[in-house]
């Protein structure tokens, strides 16, 4: 009976190895890739048409869509930072849904809107709309009033509402950069092929200092530790995840934060779905499937250059509310498209990203816990020595230690938005730490979301006030 | 022996990436050190430079440019020259001066040289710069590159010829683009983009060109690009010849390039043909008629515009009852057959667009005017909208509105029943 115990528990962690050694695989390779493509578009901005764009009446019209919940101490700086969008023609929609706070008294205020009688045409399904307002000053402003329904009702409210052909979704609780929108645009207006959806990067706003609600004034790190690690893992996320399957044309994920759509084709896919809590990725992976369905030539993007700024959370209770709502967001657009998975039909995407998606980012935690648990456990039984222990650790830590280098390497060789050299080696020093605790809890976190859906709990965790402790330099200043 | 195998091969991973992290840790250091001089150096440069062309150009003689300002293509000087001659070269003062003294220190030669090179990206790059630097030497090196298959090459071509204007690049443009299109080396919003900026001197070459359009996509991107530019008789002369063409999106270009408020008296034969286009079997040139009867302020099309409130289309029906909301006064007999129908959508679209462009408040107006049949036509619009639930300009100006003798008329209005 031992001995079997112990073949086991040897075999699980030689399972164990081997899906570490492919997992670490896939992620060198996209790092690889990441670092070619973003050398050659780091060559290719100096000679971009986006400036041409930007002053073309040709550019197509954008509609901004802010959706907006007990956001009053932010609403502001994200209606005035899309407002102060450098792109020839576009309309901010903000859509209140259902705020129980001064969020649509401030922005009614600060912008002197007016009730007016607007028709709502309900080409998506949304909750009832009690209100319009709008200022003939600022026209290209227009705020909805409606009942609560969550985000992604809130945006199809927005959709139903803006007049463009194309709209970018941008959280109440984030600063576009003035030229993030039009940058944003460039591989839709550049590419022959349809492009149906483009996202840009998102960075943490936490402790920048912004001037008039618009513009960045200062850069600077925050001291909340959570915070630092969590800027670490904005950089490698984005510039190396997104870039890598943005080349294998097989992005999965575009931010919420900040992407733009192709309108008629969202609508054509049936809008965002309201019973999923991380409706950006449900979006983009029905996308996949309805135009591969339909044998439409597509395309969807990441740029590596346009920036939107968010508010992060700031406590661990509120990230660990984020991190389980992504997961389950994660596990619920699979689930909710598995018929996609290992059919040839859905060409590439069904038959190696999303299996990639449920082998390796699903089930990822509950190998890395479970794994955890069995090589202590395995050291205890005496089936693995004190050397291997520790190399074992010691391979994993470092391996986290040079995914967060390469990143803030990429970093460095893009926007260097972090420009001074207290900032480059905090953060270097946060990609080290992160290894010992951070990214633990975050597996740990993701388990428990993959519990929760397995026994039935597929709620949306509201994540409060994130980063309010942070907030008083971007208010004041 | 195993586990020595497998301990050496782990040991092995950790140390590499151990040196990997390292490695990367002191390039970034190092590249961070090196670009911080580097463009300490560069902003010091232009600055020193910038005096010394000033000088030069201020006082007409460029004779000693060529001693003074000369660098080597890698060294840093060379950049910061260029960056201030082709600052200097964008303020019309100093134009002449700075594409002087450009070619002089050899800039559009030496890109013209890097036009060779085997990097897409260097190629790309050396065009970009030679469009910007205006240079009108290196137009047939370009022209040639419009024939690659590469099509990062041929849209920053395109970009660079249409920034150095002139016949030649836009006529070489113009005799490609059926191929480009055919092939997808450049996308049409890039290519307007483009043309766009070749100015309102392309114009008479853009016009006269009608030969060359046998594509349909060729004919209704050239229409577009001067339905963008200023309005002139030879547009509009070509977008009348294209009014009636069999492609739907090349009509819709035409009439775009004719709805112009400067060609009122140009198009004044071609507005019955425009009102034709009022029921075209295609919805954006509905669309886009309508828009031209806007701009061309066509009174005539009052009764055909208050038809397409009934369109099929959404857009459409928009359109249309906005065009005439804009037409004021004139469309209120239109409007109020409209808003007594029994078209909800229509009734909508007309009582929205009447809040949103503040048309409410001219009607308001209108009720203490002297004209009794106007301010008679504009109690039943705004009685229609009261009723239909558009009320909120009604309910302001009777809380807070100024004119007494209007107040009392719009309380009257707002006191009748909702929905009756």
């Amino acid at each position: 009976m031992m001995r079997l115990l112990s073949v086991t528990v040897l075999w699980f962690n030689v399972f164990v190895g081997v899906y570490f050694g492919i997992v670490n695989t896939i992620y060198s390779l996209l790092l690889a890739l990441a670092l070619l493509v973003i050398f050659r578009h780091i060559r290719r901005i100096k000679y971009s048409a986006f400036t041409e764009f930007q002053a073309s009446p040709e550019t197509p019209p954008v509609a901004i869509l802010i959706p907006v919940y007990n956001e009053e101490d932010v609403v502001l700086m994200s209606i005035r930072s899309a407002l102060a969008a450098d792109y020839p023609f576009f309309e901010v929609v903000v859509i209140n849904d259902g705020s129980s706070d001064g969020t649509l008294k401030r922005v009614i205020d600060e912008f002197r809107l007016r009730k007016i009688d607007r028709v709502y045409r309900k080409f998506l399904p949304s909750q009832p709309v009690k209100r319009f307002y709008y200022n003939i000053e600022t026209p290209n402003l227009i705020v909805v009033d409606k009942e609560r329904g969550g985000k992604a009702d809130a945006l199809n409210c927005g959709i139903n509402v803006s007049r463009s052909p194309y709209f970018c979704s941008v959280d109440a609780d984030s600063l576009l950069e003035k030229n993030a929108l039009i940058r944003v645009m460039t591989p839709l207006l550049e590419s022959s092929v349809p492009v149906v959806a483009s996202g840009g990067v998102v960075r943490v706003l936490n402790g920048l200092r912004v001037r008039d609600w618009t513009t960045i004034q200062e850069i600077d790190l925050p001291k909340n530790p959570l915070l630092l690690f969590q800027i670490v893992e904005y950089i490698r996320g984005f510039l190396f995840g997104r870039v890598g399957w943005d080349v294998l044309n097989s992005l999965l994920i575009l931010s919420g934060t900040f992407s733009l759509f192709h309108k008629a084709t969202v609508v054509e896919t049936g809008g965002f779905r309201t019973g999923n809590v991380s409706e950006d990725m449900d979006m983009i992976v029905r996308l996949h499937k309805h135009l591969l369905k339909a044998g439409k030539p597509y395309r969807i993007r990441f740029v590596s250059d346009p920036i939107c700024w968010t508010e992060v959370p700031g406590t661990l209770a509120m990230l660990a509310r984020q991190r389980r709502r992504w997961h389950l967001g994660l596990i619920q657009s699979i689930w909710q498209n598995r018929e996609m998975v290992l059919n040839p039909r859905f060409g590439r995407i069904g038959m190696v990203v999303i299996p990639y998606y449920i082998l390796f980012e699903i089930m990822g935690p509950v190998i890395e816990v479970l794994g955890y648990f069995f090589v202590v456990l395995s050291y205890a039984a005496g089936i693995l020595d004190m050397d291997f222990l520790q190399l074992f650790f010691i391979l994993a830590i470092f391996y986290g230690v040079f995914l967060s280098t390469a990143a803030i390497f990429l970093e460095e060789l893009t926007f260097r938005r972090y420009p001074k050299w207290r900032h480059l080696f905090k953060l270097l020093l946060y990609g080290v730490f992160e290894n010992f605790g951070y990214r633990q809890l975050n597996s740990f976190w993701r388990l428990q979301a993959l519990l929760r859906y397995l026994t039935g709990s597929h709620e949306w965790e509201h994540v409060e006030n994130k980063g309010k402790d942070d907030r008083v330099k971007a208010q004041t200043k | 022996m195993r586990n020595t195998i497998i301990i050496i091969f782990i040991l092995g991973i950790t140390t590499a990436l151990m040196l990997l992290s390292g490695g990367l840790l002191v390039a970034s250091i190092v590249r961070r050190v090196f670009h911080d001089r580097k463009y300490r150096k560069l902003d010091l440069l232009r600055e020193i430079f910038k005096g010394k062309i000033l000088g030069m150009l201020e006082s007409g003689d460029l004779s000693k440019a060529g001693q003074e300002l000369s660098s080597a293509p890698r060294s840093t000087a060379w950049p910061a020259i260029e960056d201030v001659l082709l600052r200097l070269r964008s303020e019309e003062k100093h134009q002449m001066g700075a594409t002087i003294l450009l070619s002089t220190l050899g800039y559009p030669s030496f890109y013209k040289d890097q036009l060779a090179a085997r990097s897409v990206q260097t190629r790309a790059m050396s065009i970009d710069k030679l469009g910007k630097m205006r240079s009108r030497s290196s137009v047939p090196k370009l022209v040639s590159l419009l024939d690659e298959e590469e099509p990062e090459i041929v849209s920053v071509t395109i970009r660079a010829l249409s920034k150095i204007g002139g016949q030649t690049g836009l006529k070489a443009i113009i005799d490609r683009l059926p191929v480009l299109l055919g092939k997808g080396l450049v996308t049409s919003k890039a290519l307007e983009t483009s043309l766009l900026a070749f100015g309102a001197n392309g114009i008479p070459f853009l016009a006269e060109q009608r030969d060359a359009y046998g594509d349909p996509r060729v004919a209704s991107i050239v229409l577009g690009t001067l339905a963008r530019l200023p309005a002139d008789p030879r547009s509009a002369r070509l977008a009348t010849d294209y009014l009636s063409h069999e492609n739907a999106e090349v009509r819709s270009r035409a009439l775009q390039a004719l709805g112009r408020a400067e060609n009122n008296h140009e198009c004044s034969g071609e507005r019955e043909r425009i009102i034709l286009l009022l029921r075209d079997p295609v919805w954006y040139v509905r669309l886009q008629a309508i828009r031209s009867l806007r701009m061309l302020a066509c009174e005539p099309a009052v009764d055909a515009l208050g038809k397409l409130i009934f369109d099929g289309q959404w857009q459409v029906r928009n359109e249309a009852a906005r065009t005439l909301i804009m037409l004021g006064d004139r469309s209120l007999d239109v409007l109020l057959e409209v808003l007594a129908g029994g078209d909800r959508y229509a009734k909508d679209s007309v009582c929205e667009e009447a809040e949103i462009t503040e048309f409410t408040t001219r009607l308001m107006e209108n009720l203490g005017g002297d004209d009794a049949t106007l301010r008679e036509k504009s109690r039943r619009i705004l009685e229609i909208m009261h009723a239909l639930g558009f009320s909120t300009p009604l309910l302001t100006y009777a809380a807070s509105g100024d004119n007494e003798a209007v107040k009392q008329q719009v309380w009257a209005i707002v006191k009748q029943r909702v929905g009756a």
